[in-house]
């Protein structure tokens, strides 16, 4: 390849080949975020609560 | 006495020094201070999880309430967090966090057992985890520690997890240890939402969170230490999704 284009072999390569970026399991990529997700806002809402019953509200 | 509040804390107990007996093993063959630090912060859940155990069984005595109220509601996310800081903070930083959180013990302890007590609101006659404070307590300005460790805890111990799981997520890498923080995340969060729901009436919530935490902990330290051969040898030949 190189000899017919000029081009070294692994820049023609990468050149063609489609966008191989690396990813979990379908099921894993939707379902991740959205755990994180939910994870932070029951961080706050923990948070919050000891704050709550420090504070003698409960 | 009733399964709930015997069994259910008893189990969360033998679970928690099973878990912490392999994260001693671990840390035998590997070192590391996270480790010891979380195998400590599990002897502080199991001793909470016993003493609760003791008091549905027997009732409260002043060592058992004053060892549950020091490890059980006190020490425990603190000192499990502060294992989850030497693994992600800088040391110096973990070591001077470290420092104040063994300091801030030692004088918890001492408070706590040097402390007077009520006998009246040492409560045997019913059973359904809510009655599980610090009510008791006399002497002041024990109580107001409470809150300084738990959220220091749940900063670290939790939010430590999620950071972990995200920063993992991002680089598409090491799948059991995104699963396995995100269950540790969320064991960690169940004993706080289990003291909730008992207080606002729910018999045994407490007791359950903290058996639910308990495994879901021990599950997400499993998972995380351990690779998933196929679904990981899948990522590296998947394309993106976007």
């Amino acid at each position: 390849m190189e000899i017919f284009t000029g081009i070294p072999f692994r820049m023609a390569d990468q050149n063609n080949s489609p966008p191989n970026k690396r990813a979990f399991p379908k099921f894993y990529e939707k379902a991740i975020p959205i755990a994180l997700g939910f994870l932070l806002f029951f961080i706050v809402v923990v948070l919050l609560y000891t704050l709550a019953v420090a504070a003698g509200v409960f | 006495m009733t399964v709930i509040n015997t069994l259910v804390p008893f189990t969360s107990a033998i679970v928690s020094f099973v878990f912490a007996f392999i994260v001693f093993r671990r840390y035998a063959r590997k070192g590391g201070a996270h480790l010891l630090l979380w195998g400590v912060g599990m002897i502080f859940y199991g001793i909470g999880g016993f003493c609760e155990a003791y008091f549905g069984a027997f009732g409260w005595n002043s060592l058992i309430f004053r060892s549950w109220y020091l490890f059980g509601a006190i020490l425990v996310a603190a000192w499990l967090g502060q294992g989850t800081v030497y693994l992600l903070a800088k040391r110096r930083i973990a070591n001077i966090t470290m420092a104040v959180l063994l300091v801030a013990s030692i004088y918890a302890a001492f408070r706590i057992f040097t402390a007077e007590l009520d006998p009246g609101l040492l409560t045997t006659s019913v059973h359904t985890g809510s009655e599980l404070s610090g009510h008791a307590i006399v002497t002041s300005g024990i109580r107001t520690l409470t809150p300084f460790f738990n959220i220091y805890g749940v900063v670290t111990l939790v939010g430590g997890a999620v950071y972990s799981a995200w920063i993992f997520f991002r680089k598409r890498v090491l799948l059991h240890r995104v699963i396995g923080n995100i269950l540790i995340a969320v064991g960690a969060l169940a004993p706080a939402f289990g003291g909730a729901f008992s207080r606002f009436g729910i018999p045994g919530a407490l007791y359950f969170g903290e058996l639910i935490g308990a495994v879901l902990i021990f599950a997400g330290f499993i998972r995380a230490t351990t690779p998933m051969k196929e679904a990981e040898s899948d990522e590296a030949s998947q394309p993106s999704t976007g």
